[in-house]
């Protein structure tokens, strides 16, 4: 069963030549890791901030549980869909806790004392208890990305949308993150992933596009084995 | 030497530092007005909220005083203003509207600059997790942008204590307009002049202070 659907979505922005995305279709299932694999450049980062609402120019249309995404109040979007950016954007000037605090204060109206522990617990479980109070510059790139899936998850959001996730990780960093995501899966979030890394790919996906010059080329787990061997 | 001191204590630094207060009040009023006038002028001419009106009016606005010396702006508020709204201004009033004004036009380009400089990221972080425009451009924009124009505000600060020696012009008696006044009494133009740079000294020395304290401590 799908937690998003796109059809037939199209996207070119103002002030390019060429389209970004061309009639894509996809879907997102619930419970699992989607892969958007590709060149630099080929959409994916596109595709998936259409899919965060980042982008709404585009044509065709992206369902989340049955419900145009476009059509999504606010709340119930931050809700539905948590979008970790391939820099983080972490909010520099708050502390990692603060970071994670302050979207559920503003945005759902919870006082800290309500969500303090719940959002404590979560850091914890991304290894991050000892870094509660520090400020995003004290980080390095693998626990910042650590904050931003907290930070997402926090809003309780039942997918995770991810931009090229392991671009500046070490190999030991890209294995917790690949454990994390895995638990992730296990809580019932779903996920979807642009990346060009085979590596990390290779070792995570169970549902794959393959992207070329803003159209799917390939929903095939098989073709995707075959190119990443062939590379 | 014994006449210097006397002259010195008694003569003139007691009504130069009653005079350093008006300049203060002139200054510090100035700038509040000037810092709330520059935030709003500053965030609706910022990429991310201009509305296409507004912001040609503040660009308007802004080069017509960045474009004229105070000199003059201050006597146009202190003399032809009330000419055009029949609406009377003290001296220091006029004074304040003055620094108020000029000062708003430099923050609102400070402000706007420091809001542009800030990833979109920041912005699109915000709108993904589901914050209004307001909360933000108050809870996410506005700590960093002023964090970052935190020196160049200062600094303005300081500017403005040293330009409000214009308001001798319209005969509020500040600080250069005394130290002026007392030279015409007592003819000691060196001795007076050099108390009266101290004080400016002074005051701008402990902005410098203790905005650096607070550049350290955010």
């Amino acid at each position: 069963m799908s937690l998003i659907i796109g059809r037939n979505v199209s996207l070119k922005y103002f002030n390019s030549a060429l389209p970004a995305l061309i009639d894509v279709n996809f879907k997102i299932p619930i419970g699992r890791i989607t892969l958007f694999m590709g060149k630099s450049g080929s959409g994916k980062t596109s595709l998936l901030r259409c899919i965060a609402n980042l982008v709404t120019n585009y044509t065709g249309d992206i369902v989340f549980n049955n419900c145009s995404i476009k059509k999504l109040s606010r709340s119930v979007r931050v809700r539905s869909i948590g979008f970790v950016a391939q820099q983080f954007n972490l909010f520099p000037h708050l502390t990692v806790l603060e970071n994670c605090l302050q979207p559920q204060q503003l945005v759902f109206g919870y006082s800290r004392s309500m969500i303090e522990e719940k959002t404590l617990l979560l850091l914890n479980s991304l290894g991050l208890e000892n870094f509660t109070d520090r400020r995003i510059h004290q980080l390095s790139g693998g626990q910042m990305q650590r904050v931003a899936i907290a930070r997402a998850l926090c809003m309780d959001a039942q997918a995770l949308l991810m931009d090229e996730p392991t671009s500046s990780l070490d190999p030991e960093s890209t294995a917790q993150l690949r454990d994390i995501l895995l638990s992730l899966l296990e809580k019932g979030v779903s996920i979807a992933i642009s990346s060009h890394d085979m590596l990390f790919a290779k070792s995570i996906f169970d549902h794959c596009y393959f992207i070329e010059s803003g159209r799917i080329l390939e929903e095939s787990t098989d073709h995707i084995r075959r190119y990443m061997q062939a590379s | 030497m014994i006449d210097s001191i006397e002259l010195l204590i008694f003569t003139i630094l007691p009504p130069l530092l009653k005079a350093s207060i008006i300049t203060l009040q002139a200054s510090i009023f100035g700038a509040i007005f000037g810092s709330i006038g520059g935030l709003c002028f500053g965030v609706l001419n910022s990429d991310r909220i201009k509305i296409k009106i507004i912001s040609v009016l503040i660009g308007l606005y802004v080069i017509i005083v960045r474009g004229t010396p105070m000199f003059v702006q201050i006597l146009f508020v202190y003399f032809a203003l009330p000419e055009m709204t029949h609406v009377n201004v003290s001296p220091i009033m006029a004074g304040i509207i003055t620094i108020g004004l000029n000062s708003s036009a430099y923050l609102s380009e400070v402000v706007r600059g420091s809001i542009n400089s800030l990833p979109n990221g920041q912005w699109e972080s915000a709108e993904v997790l589901g914050y209004t425009r307001y909360q933000t451009i108050r809870h996410i924009i506005l700590p960093q942008a002023l964090k970052n124009a935190l020196p160049v505000i200062t600094n303005e600060f300081s500017t403005l204590v040293k330009e409000s020696s214009v308001l001798m012009i319209i005969g509020v008696p500040e600080l250069v307009k005394t130290s002026r006044d007392i030279v015409a009494r007592e003819l000691r133009p060196i001795q007076i002049y050099l108390v009266t740079a101290f004080i400016y000294f002074v005051i701008t020395g402990s902005i410098a202070f203790f905005t650096k304290r607070l550049e350290r401590k955010i």
